[in-house]
């Protein structure tokens, strides 16, 4: 990037606490869901700085949650690479709607925006980006000021984990629910999205209850495509 | 599993995470996807997330555990309301984080 002139830095200071203002609610949610993260891998038997790490490095709070949860049950590495590339493969439909907007980056900060593309900063750049003229730095603050709250959760986390002995007092275990209940609710616009979560959902419970857990969130995921695939067809 | 492995797990995950957010960023460019695959995909997000929360919701250790007693189970209508009337992420896990907080305090 270039040198700002002393015109354009008081802009990019602006679009610094405009990035980090529209993602404050974000954060505080990271603050809970990230600690609880924390608290599991190390109460999973993961060594602390291996449940930071983790955070800095695959930064994805359910793939994460999941993956250590099989760890602690001596999940073979393959089986848990690949239950984390199906919990996040709706990343790449979520990124795919974003290319419209994020055409202007370079490739590079196309590359650090995957890396730090989560639920919610992806609900909160699809409903800004199409209307605002967003910067590059408001973009950026947003997304990186989410990765260092994240990681900065998860040590919170490791710590409590590691000291404090009645965790479920602090309702830490329902942030992540709530996180995604959150994230769910404002996606389900129509009937047909509505159709398609309630499917998804009951999948879930039918495919754990026929034994498949390990493929459950896979073959529900695919259901809730079917279902509102053909409900659209039909009603057309 | 001993430390490398976790290790090489994680950069396993890391990898796969990063490949599948950043593929459509770098690859798609202006191209679009066949029709039927776009309209499928357009309930993607929907269906992954609804998904991931009856998992969370339900299954503990790897099994199903619903158990009406429970105080998340409390606090999942409350949460659903504030979601729906707010559509705030944010207002969804403070108020149900507050209500299962809340009635352990009183639950003792």
């Amino acid at each position: 990037m270039s040198t700002p002139d002393t015109h354009s830095q008081s802009s990019w200071w602006r679009d610094i606490f405009r990035g980090i203002g529209i993602t404050l609610p974000v954060l505080a949610v990271y603050v809970a869901v990230g600690m609880a993260y924390g608290v599991l891998a190390v109460d999973s038997g993961i060594p602390p700085w291996l449940a930071v790490l983790m955070s800095a490095m695959v930064y994805a709070g359910t793939a994460q949650l999941v993956g250590v949860q099989m760890i602690a049950l001596s999940s073979p590495p393959l089986s848990i690479i690949i239950t984390a590339a199906v919990i996040n493969a709706r990343f790449f439909v979520m990124a795919s709607a974003l290319v419209p907007y994020l055409r202007h980056l370079t490739w590079w900060q196309r590359l650090l925006y995957g890396v730090q593309m989560t639920d919610a900063t992806f609900a909160l750049h699809i409903s800004r980006l199409p209307h605002a003229n967003a910067s590059r730095t408001e973009i950026f603050t947003t997304n990186v000021a989410g990765h260092i709250v994240w990681i900065g959760a998860t040590i919170a986390g490791v710590i409590v984990g590691q000291t404090a002995n009645n965790l479920e007092a602090f309702a830490i275990d329902f942030a992540m629910p709530a996180m995604f209940i959150g994230l769910l609710v404002p996606l389900v616009r129509g009937r047909s999205q509505l159709l398609v979560a309630i499917a998804a959902g009951a999948g879930t419970l039918a495919f754990h209850a026929a034994g498949l857990a390990f493929w459950a969130i896979l073959l529900a995921t695919l259901t809730g495509l079917v279902i509102g695939w053909g409900a659209d067809r039909w009603a057309k | 599993m001993d430390q490398t492995g976790i290790l090489l797990t994680a950069a396993g995950m890391g990898a796969v995470a990063l490949a599948i957010r950043a593929s459509p960023l770098l690859l798609l460019g202006g191209r679009k996807l066949p029709r039927p695959i776009e309209e499928a995909l357009h309930f993607l997000p929907a269906a992954a997330l609804a998904a991931i929360t009856v998992q969370l919701l339900v299954v503990r250790d790897g099994a199903l555990q619903v158990s009406i007693d429970d105080v998340t189970w409390w606090a999942l209508l409350p949460s659903v309301a504030v979601a729906i009337l707010t559509r705030s992420t944010f207002l969804t896990v403070a108020v149900g984080m507050a209500i299962v907080a809340g009635s352990r305090l009183i639950a003792g």
